[in-house]
């Protein structure tokens, strides 16, 4: 995968970790502090609401506590006086109240005789009935108990709602009955905004299953109300809180139990709230945070772009630098990039290729002086200072009549004579793979099976020569130069090595062996080639050569008798 | 000389005749009292401090259905007073047709009020010097009165039609002498307003014993 790829991968995915995670986090934030905000919500809403009904439960709080003084009431109720009710408005200010009832002390519900009834609450038959049962629970208990109950005049009207305390009528240990009394609980105030504003909660009462509150829209009104009842269940919790949906828009509510510990059936005060206006905040944040992160990611990926570039492209031009240096140019054309490590990467680069230049140049210069695989031999390192003993074959040849061709020329005429006949020469040299020792003048000394192995050594060098040979008759047609040229070859045991000092050496070789091979060139006439008897022998029997008279050579002690091959 | 005799003979005979009925006497077996009084935490604001009532009794009576009671102890005014915060005494036993008073020995104001069937009275707030009127009971029953002040004072007033009643005493011993010879019933009401009955007979001249328990 291209860097430029990879960068545009880890990009992506970075940019889209760090929005998956702010935007989590950014949820969970909003989450919890929206729903720290509705707790406090429903507390400031409990307590207005409490504040509201304050006057009047101070006021049955005072009343309920004469009560427990009054003595005439207790004795009225224990005689089973029919009077009770006058005595008990006598006794207190009823009239604070909707209703006032007496109970007997079995908990049966005394109802008021006519003349009491118009102070004791006026309510047709049918009301009365309903009222008496759901009074029921208020027999005389050991305190006083809080309850709400609900009278419906008239069917077309909402259900009233009422606020029952009932206390036991007693003196000392002896309770004789009990007082209700009723009083209409102010109703909700509508919201500012008949809709979900989030900053208000709608207020409704529960009751028996029902939610009660005018100004509790309807159509949710029925599932809240059955919610709840499924929390509330039979054991009646202090708190409870849920979180719903009905019709798409989202809806928490939280509900207080008003009397816990009361023989009533329970009452709760609910305040519902919209989570429409939150919902869709938070939509608006993830929508802002996701497009936030979107486009980062472009902008982050064009920037990886570019900046990718600025690396990809000197670098691409440095591997096709590297080609050109392997295709032999040491000076290729390179683009260094803007930034400081792609120019000292160039710069660094620039001098590798001026190395490799150099040394090229060095194995150039160490070519042309030296044989080619000599050359290579001495770079490898495999030719140490001091020689070795080796089977070789040597072959000297030199031009007739030489001087007598370079005098009176201009020498730069001789040079480059000399220059194209050794040009051509040493290819054939070459493919017989033979070693060019040396240029001595017009004289070349070649080796055969030096300074690697060649087994054969002396067959090749005969060829060679003979090839030789042949390309000089070649070159004399072709340059109207007549040339003559002699060989002499020799084989056997010479020292062969780097000659010399150990920083200046030449690579050679020396033996008796090389000095008969020149010694026989001297004796060879123009296109002549003279072995020695151990060439001789390393050649096939039907090789065709004269045996020579035995030779007195300079340097050799017993006449030596050579061949001379015949063309 | 001849009419002291005739009178001392006389007399004699008459007491004679008294001592021809019979009497009743025993013991109740009583139960725990009413509330006690003054309980903790009770402090009402008084004057001078609340002094505990006199010790509860019970009341025995004998009585017969049907007879027609003779009038021997309706003649004297009952006297109810409060003092030291209390009714004494707490419980009492009247015949039908006696009057009662209630006057105010302390030096706060008082209240007097009932509410038991047949009767409903109310006295009304008074101080020591004033004189509420006097209050017949005529119809038997037991009668709850009431301090309106001072919300721990009782009092039982037992209206009974029979003039053959009587207290018994702290251990629960009672007597009650001039019981005509008969066979009676014979019923208490012991300090928790709960009754208990028994049958009697009455002997002339003789004392018939009685247990009288729940």
């Amino acid at each position: 995968m291209t860097f430029r790829a990879r960068l545009q991968q880890a990009i992506i995915g970075l940019v889209a970790a760090a929005t998956g995670g702010s935007l989590f986090i950014a949820q969970r934030q909003n989450d919890a502090s929206h729903r720290g905000m509705l707790a406090e919500l429903f507390d400031q809403q409990f307590s207005s609401f409490r504040r509201d009904q304050q006057r009047d439960i101070e006021l049955t709080e005072k009343n309920v506590l004469r009560l427990s003084e009054s003595v005439r009431l207790f004795a009225a109720l224990e005689a089973g006086f029919e009077g009770s009710y006058q005595v008990a408005k006598n006794e207190l200010r009823l009239d604070d109240f909707d209703f006032y009832r007496l109970l007997d002390s079995t908990g049966q519900l005394l109802d008021p005789p006519s003349g009491s009834r118009a102070d004791a609450g006026l309510f047709a038959p049918s009301i009365q009935d309903r009222l008496k049962q759901q009074l029921e629970p208020a027999k005389p208990q050991e305190t006083t108990s809080a309850g709400y109950i609900t009278i419906q005049y008239d069917d077309s009207e909402p259900a009233r709602i009422y606020r029952v305390l009932s206390a036991p009528i007693r003196n000392f240990d002896t309770t004789v009955g009990a007082l209700v009394f009723g009083q209409e609980m102010q109703d909700f105030e509508k919201a500012e905004d008949a809709k979900y504003e989030m900053g208000r909660g709608m207020q409704a009462l529960w009751l028996d299953g029902r939610l009660m509150g005018s100004t509790f829209p309807p159509e949710i009104a029925g599932d809240v109300g059955s919610e709840l009842s499924a929390d509330i269940g039979k054991e009646r919790p202090l708190n409870v809180g849920r979180m719903l949906r009905i019709g798409g828009v989202g809806y928490r509510y939280m509900a207080h139990c008003l009397n816990p510990t009361s023989p009533f059936p329970p009452a709760y005060y609910v305040s519902i709230v919209s989570l429409a206006g939150f919902e869709s905040q938070q939509r608006t944040l993830i929508f802002k945070i996701v497009a936030l992160g979107v486009l980062a990611i472009l902008l982050a990926s064009f920037v990886g772009f570019i900046f990718a570039k600025q690396i990809t492209q000197p670098i691409r031009s440095l591997v096709s630098a590297t080609h050109d240096i392997q295709q032999g140019n040491f000076q290729p054309a390179i683009t260094p990039g803007p930034t400081l490590e792609m120019r000292h990467l160039a710069d660094a680069f620039q001098d590798m290729a001026a190395g490799l230049a150099l040394k090229d140049r060095y194995h150039s210069v160490l070519s042309m002086v030296a044989d080619q695989r000599v050359a290579e031999q001495l770079m490898a390192g495999k030719i140490p200072l001091g020689g070795e003993l080796r089977d070789v074959t040597i072959i000297f040849c030199d031009i007739r009549g030489y001087t007598a061709l370079s005098a009176g020329r201009d020498p730069r005429e001789v040079i480059e004579l000399l220059n194209k006949h050794m040009s051509a020469l040493t290819r054939v040299v070459y493919r017989h793979h033979g070693v060019i020792n040396q240029f001595a003048g017009d004289a070349i000394m070649i080796l055969f099976g030096a300074p690697m192995d060649n087994p054969t050594h002396a067959a090749d060098a005969v060829l060679c020569a003979q090839e030789m040979l042949a390309e000089r008759e070649r070159l004399n047609e072709l340059t109207h130069e007549p040339l003559g040229i002699g060989f002499g070859i020799a084989t056997g045991k010479v020292v062969a090595g780097c000659l010399g000092a150990e920083n200046r050496a030449d690579y050679t070789a020396v033996g008796d062996r090389v000095n008969l091979a020149a010694r026989l060139c001297s004796v060879a006439a123009a296109g002549e080639i003279v072995i020695d008897d151990q060439t001789r022998a390393a050649l096939p029997e039907s090789t065709p050569s004269t045996p020579t008279e035995p030779l007195r050579l300079k340097g050799f002690s017993e006449p030596i008798i050579a061949h001379r091959l015949q063309v | 000389m001849r009419s002291f005799t005739l009178i001392s003979f006389l007399l004699l005979t008459l007491s004679r005749m008294a001592l021809a009925d019979g009497s009743v006497s025993g013991v109740v077996v009583l139960d725990s009292q009413r509330p006690p009084d003054v309980p903790a935490g009770y402090r009402p604001l008084t004057v001078k401090p609340i002094q505990s009532e006199d010790p509860t009794p019970a009341i025995v009576w004998v009585e017969k259905k049907g007879m027609a009671y003779p009038k021997l102890r309706t003649g004297k005014a009952v006297s109810i007073p409060q003092r030291g915060y209390q009714f004494r005494p707490a419980v009492l036993a009247v015949q039908t047709g006696t009057a009662v008073a209630f006057p105010n020995m302390d030096d706060e104001f008082h209240h007097v009020c009932t509410y038991s069937k047949p009767y409903l009275f109310d006295l009304g707030h008074y101080r020591k010097d004033q004189t509420p009127e006097k209050l017949m009971f005529d119809k038997p029953g037991l009668v709850k009165i009431y301090c309106e002040i001072h919300k721990h004072m009782r009092c039982r007033l037992l209206v009974l039609e029979t003039p053959w009643f009587a207290q018994t005493d702290s251990r629960g011993g009672f007597k009650i002498n001039g019981i005509p010879t008969g066979e009676y019933e014979i019923k208490a009401m012991l300090p928790s307003e709960k009754q208990v009955k028994s049958t009697v007979v009455i002997f002339d001249g003789k004392t018939t014993q009685v247990q009288l328990s729940r």
